[in-house]
This record gives structure tokens, sequence and C-alpha cells, in this order.
């Protein structure tokens, strides 16, 4: 379970009906409905877990969420403000406080670029964040952060491993001090054994930092490791949502029942 | 008395322009009829060149020494030829991807029907009848209407559940998968799972399941091998690997789980120096492991 | 690394060889290449009767085989390098563009492309060479954009490609500009492809600007490149071969140098590939097999 203490305050972030469809035109809503009618809310320091299969539109969610794909309708809050809705421009601004981190360790990372190269790059997109004199120094808190050597900066992806490629693609994250990690299966590409490294990595960060993590997973145990929140989702809907252990421990769906019954389990020994 | 799988002081290395590197150092392992074993090991451990091998199918720059011998015959410096008479017929092989080991221009009825036809000299008609019944051996509902779709028209987990069926249509002896599920949801896999566990005990052919996830392990083997760094740190009986953990390698697979935690701050990462990922220029394998545990 | 594949040593040398020879060599002997002695005519190779210039024989006119081959390397590798230069520059920008909008950007430019493909470039360059005259200025130009399509075709199927790759994604998450991700994350990745490419054309193009010769147009004599001499000695292949063989020989050693070299940078670039290269002379199996 997560213990990190998350507070009340205002939501930091407030999606309300959110929808996305694919397959139609000239603007017009299509047939394949990836997200239907998604709303809820983050608190700063909170772990809201999105759960779902391959096909169930989450992936779609954070990409809509961020505007890398334009909805539908629906609002997303994010201090009051509606980000669907604001000029480019603007949007280009806010977008440092939405970062995220994708799946795929080998393929997030551009393979001709330096650590030090990936992780300053927001800093060049977004000029005033961090000045030119003070980025080495940066750099090297950043790696420190996600529990990697100094000497790091200067590897070239294919130098390192999965599990301390994605440790990059987080301090790339967090390069731009956000306020919210979507975080999209994170630690799926990587093997079991490694797992553990960046989860812990990305926990501790939470606590130290207060952020909000949107963590969206089909791994059930590892969820319920992280989430103070879950929210199962199947074709586009949410069909159950509510705290962790609600949902663990007494799941009303019976999706969320299917999901639970099929992860291997290896708990509770002698 | 002959074991139907031999495998004695096996080295796998890889020579390339950029120097030697050691894949499998020294294994040792012997199973017979209705064993279930899982190799469990992360990536660069060596797991998937050992399941490889099992099959002839370690090419250049790859080099293979010591012995595999399959029911007596050995099949380190088998010819082709010879190789090719075992593959399908002997040890059945499947892959992590599905999409790999099926052609996307025939349809998968064909396919299949190819193995009886091809290996076992069988006619059009009644290739297509086995055909048949494998697809519905392996859980493909209306198989005889699906005989004619092509391998994109089924899902990830049909299409997994087709390459078993062509790993195991010359009924071999033993069947090599490896990561089979890695790529697939959890619903599909524990399908994938149950089906494998089935037909092992159906048939009562070995089993050779190679997979990172020790929980994975546990559900489908009875016995496990962990490997690290190229050799076998620790192997036994299920059960006692998980009561009874004796190598640290394996002690530290099981504290890193996320399925064994209660909070993420009980997860213990395993540290750098033990990861084993071949890509990494940090944190390659250093120290063998002190002793090797068997039970 | 260099030194692990002779075939790479072998071809740069030949390669450093021919540039030496155009640029350095060819100028110094251009006038002593152009004069006709008739009493020459067809005078036979490897022989040192008529000094070295004529170790490789005369053609139909007289005229040195080796030295033309000299100063014909000038005029091949200008327009080779040239015409490439050009349609590959154009290309591989277009492509970007027209790959990374899609949309009626990519419509218009794909079928302007389509356009320029569609007309066999050969026939094209005819009727504009036959307008225009012949200078190897005019058959640079004309050879440059007639084989613009092939770039723009690769580097827009490239681009589409890596468009898609989740590093692209990643850039836009964190709110780079299209033209910054064209030129900082998408053009570097095309850009070997396009190279490798540019130097498999340097070959096709000397042979186009062979037939465009051999068929009257492009280049008039004193201008003289190798698919000149090579159609020139066509009529006398067997009487005098050497006069149509030798520039041939070198066409084909120069074309296949270029391959083997942009090879050889494909595989010092690209890990993955390395060992099937540096290893290409090993095929043997390993000894489980």
């Amino acid at each position: 379970m997560n213990d990190h203490k998350a507070e009340f305050k205002s939501p930091l972030l407030e999606v309300q009906g959110l929808r996305k469809t694919f397959g139609g035109r000239g603007g017009k809503p299509g047939p394949i409905v990836a997200v239907d009618d998604i709303s809820f809310s983050l608190n700063p320091g909170e772990c809201l877990a999105v759960v779902g299969e391959s096909g169930s539109g989450k992936s779609t969610l954070a990409r809509t969420l961020l505007r890398l794909l334009d909805a539908d309708s629906g609002s997303v809050l994010y201090e009051g403000r509606d980000l669907l809705s604001l000029p480019r421009a603007e949007m280009q601004r806010q977008r440092r406080y939405l970062q995220m981190v994708f799946q795929d360790p080998y393929a997030s990372l551009h393979p001709r670029r330096t650590v030090a190269q990936l992780i300053s790059e927001p800093w060049e997109i977004h000029p005033g964040v961090v000045e030119k004199s003070g980025r080495p120094a940066r750099i090297d808190a950043l790696l420190a952060e996600v529990n990697l050597p100094k000497h790091f900066s200067s590897y070239y992806p294919n130098q390192m491993s999965g599990g301390q490629r994605q440790r990059v693609a987080i301090a790339r994250a967090l390069a731009l001090e956000p306020k919210i990690l979507i975080l999209d299966e994170p630690v799926s590409a990587l093997d079991v054994s490694v797992q553990a490294q960046v989860i812990k990595v990305l926990m501790t960060l939470q606590e130290r930092r207060d952020l909000a993590y949107i963590f969206i997973s089909h791994d059930l145990p590892l969820v319920r490791l992280v989430a103070h929140k879950v929210a199962v989702m199947n074709r586009g809907r949410f069909v159950e949502a509510g705290p962790t252990d609600t949902v663990f421990d007494n799941p009303s769906d019976e999706y969320t029942r299917t999901l639970l019954a099929s992860s291997p389990a290896i708990a509770e020994d002698a | 008395m002959t074991r139907l799988l031999e495998i004695s002081d096996l080295r796998i290395f890889f020579e390339s322009g950029f120097g030697k590197v050691d894949a499998v150092r020294g294994v040792s392992l012997s199973m017979d009829m209705g064993d279930a074993i899982a190799v469990v090991g992360a990536s660069g451990s060596g797991k998937t060149v050992l399941g490889r091998s099992m099959l002839g199918l370690v090419d250049a720059p790859g080099v293979v020494q010591g012995s595999i011998r399959f029911d007596g015959t050995e099949i380190v410096g088998r010819s082709e030829k010879d190789l090719r008479g075992i593959r399908g017929l002997g040890i059945g092989m499947v892959f992590q991807d599905a999409l790999d080991g099926l052609n996307p221009v025939y349809s998968i009825g064909s396919q299949l029907s190819e193995i009886f036809t091809v290996r076992l000299g069988l006619s059009r008609s009644q290739a297509k009848s086995q055909a048949i019944s494998l697809m519905e051996q392996v859980g493909i509902r209306r198989a005889d209407e699906r005989y004619n779709d092509y391998p994109h028209q089924f899902s990830g987990g049909m299409r997994q559940r087709i390459c078993i069926a062509m790993a195991i249509g010359l009924k071999p002896k033993i069947l090599i998968a490896d990561e089979p599920t890695t790529a697939l949801d959890v619903t599909v896999q524990a399908g994938i799972l149950r089906l494998i566990k089935s037909l092992q005990s159906e048939t009562g052919m070995g089993l050779i399941f190679v997979t990172h996830d020790l929980a994975v392990a546990r559900m489908i083997s009875t016995r496990i091998v962990v490997m690290y760094a190229g050799q076998i740190v620790e192997q036994g009986l299920t059960e006692e690997i998980f009561l009874r953990p004796k190598h640290p390698y394996t002690r530290a697979l099981l504290a890193a789980h996320p399925a064994r935690a209660r909070s993420w701050r009980d997860l213990e990462p395993i540290p750098d120096a033990f990861v084993t990922d071949s890509s990494s220029g940090e944190g390659t394998s250093h120290s063998s492991p002190q002793m090797v545990v068997t039970s | 690394m260099f030194v692990s594949s002779p075939l790479a040593v072998a071809s740069a040398t030949w390669l450093l060889f021919v540039l030496v020879l155009a640029f350095v060599v060819a100028p110094l002997v251009v006038d002593v290449a152009n004069h006709q002695t008739i009493g020459l005519r067809f005078f036979a190779p490897f022989q040192f009767d008529k000094g070295f210039a004529f170790f490789l024989g005369a053609d139909s006119l007289g005229r040195p085989i080796m030295l033309q081959l000299i100063v014909g390397a000038r005029t091949s590798v200008l327009i080779a390098i040239f015409s490439v230069g050009i349609s590959a520059t154009i290309g591989y920008a277009i492509g970007l563009i027209s790959g990374y909008f899609g949309g009626w950007v990519d419509n218009i430019l794909l079928r302007i492309a389509d356009i320029i493909h569609t007309v066999p470039s050969l026939l094209m360059a005819l009727v504009v060479l036959f307008v225009l005259q012949p200078s190897i200025l005019n058959l640079v130009i004309v050879l440059g954009i007639t084989r613009i399509p092939v770039y723009l075709r690769t580097s827009r199927t490239q681009t589409m490609e890596v468009r898609e790759r989740m590093f692209v994604e990643v850039a836009k998450a964190i709110g780079a500009s299209d033209w910054r991700i064209i030129t900082r994350d998408i053009a570097p990745l095309v850009f070997p492809t396009i190279r490798t490419l540019a130097m498999l054309e340097v070959a096709a193009v000397i042979l186009s600007a062979a037939s465009l010769t051999f068929l009257g147009i492009g280049l008039q004599r004193p201008d003289v490149d190798w698919g000149m001499m090579v159609s020139d000695g066509r009529a006398y292949l067997k009487s005098a071969w050497f006069v149509a063989v030798f520039p041939g020989i070198v066409i084909v050693l120069t074309a296949l140098s270029a391959n083997i070299l942009s090879n050889w940078l494909r595989a010092v670039e690209d890990p993955a590939q390395s060992t099937l290269f540096f290893r290409a002379r090993k095929k043997k199996r390993s000894s489980s097999q």
C-alpha cells in the first residue's frame, strides 16, 4: 500500500467527461470510442492507478490528457484552467507541469543523445527554467535523485540497461519541475527483478517532492503497492474506482474480479 | 538409464568484433518425461540462449561447447539435417513473439497443415483434419471456421495458442517455451499458462519454461532453475525454492518481486552490481556467485 | 576497425585514387589526352613503345586511352557528385517535410514527385538537353532534378517511420516545436539512409550520363566522360575491345567501391550490422551445427 500522506487540498487535476474517438472525419466523432466519458480528480501527493489491459484505452487516455491527441469533448482542469481549450502557445508553457514517462525505455530515449543531452533537452525547449550555467549541476542532482552515478551523464542509451534507461527517462521528466507525472506502464517492459529499482525511485520521489501520479498499469500486485486510488478501465470506461484497499478486497465489478483472479500471486508464504 | 534430456557442462560464448561474450558458463541439467522445469533469470542471464541451444538454434558467431543429450543422442555439433529431424518431432519450441512465429501471408490452417504434410507425409485432407483437431486442442473455438483465417485476424493470445499448436503438433517429447506470455495481458497470460499445464499433463511431455518472473514460474513448474550470469545458482523443487531459498540471488529475486511485498518500502531492489542486462555498460556481472546450491 | 576490413580499405584507396586523378592529374594532361594522332589509331595496349600515356592503347582517333580515362574521371566524378548532391539534398529536405506533416502538404509534394517520376527521366533529359546547349552544367542540372523522386520517397518513408517512434512523442510531450523535432530528432536518423542511397546512385548517374552522351546529347567533345568512352568503343568491340572495356572496368570498380564504402560506413555506425560486415568472410556456423 502507499502510505504517503496525501492530504486533501484542492484538486490539482480535475478531468470531466473526457471523450476521444477514432475513425471520425472532418472533426466529427468516429465509431471507435477509446475514451468514453472519463472523469476523475487528482490531489497533490496522490497516486491514482489506472488499471486496464491492452485495448482498454488507458494509453489513449494519457495522451488525451496531455493533448498529444485531441479530445472530442470534455475538460481537463489543471489548477482550475482547462488545458484542452488553451491556445497552443499557452499549452506549450503549461506542458512543463504535466510530464510523462513512457513505457518502453528502449524507444523513448533518442539513440544518438547522451544522458546529459537527453535531460537538458526540456531546458532548451523551455528556456528560463534553468539557466545554462546551472545545468550541469542540475543534471548531477537529477541523476542522484534517481540513484544513478554522475558519470552516467556521458553515456548513450545503448550503454545502459532497461532499468537505468527508465530512470533516465524519469530524471528527464523531472527536469521541468512538474507537479504531475503520468506514468504509462513505467515498468512493464522491464524484468520483474528490475522493476523494484524503478518503483522505489518513483515512490521516494513522490514523497520528497509531493508529486501527483497517474500510474497506468495492467499489473495488479504492483498497483496495490503504489496507488492511493485505483480506477479500473475497460473499453474506454472506468468500470470501478475507489481507494486501493477497497477495490482490491471488495471488488464490485466482474471485470475487476477477473483481473484479480488472473494475477500470478506469490505472496504469503509460511 | 537414459534421461530424456541431459545437459552437461554446457558452455556458449559469442565472438564479435568487440570481444568475447560468455552467455552460458558451465550449465548442467537433466530432466525426464513429465518434468516441468522453469528456467528463471533476468535479461542477460543466459536463459534464452540456453533454451535455443537445445534445438541447435545458436548460430555463428556463437560457439557451443559441452554436451546436450536428447534421449541419448548428442545435439551439440550435429548437422543441420539431423537437427531438423529432432526439431518439432522430438523437441518443440514456442517463442516470445507470436507474430514472429507465424507467416502473415499464409492462413494459419495452411501453416498448421504444412507440419503434417511435410513432416509426416499425410495427405492434404488428413493434414487438414489433424490441424483442426490441433486447433481445438489449444482452445480455438469454431476451429473449422477459422481454419482459413490469417494471423492478423487473431488476437495476441490466440496467435500464441496457434504457435503452441505448431510446436506440439508432431507430439514432441519436450516443449521449450521461451517467455511465451511476457508480451500478453494478464488475463490472457493466465489462459495460456493453463493451456500449457493441461497440455503437459495430457501428453506427459517434458516442459522447459523460460521466464524472468518467479510468480509465473511458480504457476507452471515442479522444478525451478535460477540462472545468473550464465550459471545455475540454485535449482530445486518449486515450493522449496519459495519456502527456503538458499542462494543470495534467489532471495534477492524474491525480495524484489512486487507480488511479495506489502508496501513499496518493502521492495528490495537488486543492487546494480547484480544486474546482468547484456546491453549495459555499467553493472554487467562482476563476481561469480559464491556458491551453487542444489536442493 | 577500418583495418579489419580489407574490402573497405581497398575501396577507399580506389576512390581516393580516382579523385586524385580527377582533380590533380586531369588538368595537367588534358591537352595530350585530346590530341588526335590518326597514325596511332587503335594502338594496342600493354606496350610501352609509344610511352607511358599509350600503355592502355589508343582509341579510334589515336587519343591515348589512359589519359582519356583520367580526364573522363574528372568529368564523370564532377557530374556524379554534383547531380547526386542536388537531388539528394532536395529530395531529403522535401521528404522530411512531406513525411512529417502529412496531409495536404504531403499530397501536393508527392504529386509533384510523381509527375517527375512518371516521365522517364532519360526521355525528359533528352528533351531538355536537346533544347539546351550540351554542357556539363546542364547535364548536372537535368540529372539532378530528374532523380529527386527516389530520395524524396525514401526520406519521406523513413521520416514517417521515425515520426512514429516514441522519442518523437516524448519531444512533443516536453513541448518541442515541429521544426525542432524535424531537424534535431528525425533528420539525423534519416540521413544515413540517404547517404547510402546517394553513394549507390553515383553509379547509376554515371551510367545515365553515359546513356545520354551515347545518344549524342549532354556532352560534346572535347568534354569526355567514361560513359562516352564506352559508347565510343561499342562499335569496335571485336577489333579493339580495349576502347570500351577499360572505361567499363573503371566504371564498375568505382561503383563497386562506392557501394562497399557506404556499407562500411553503415556497419561502423550501427553495431547490429557490424558483425555481419566484418565477419563476412567466415560463413562457418558454430560447432553445434
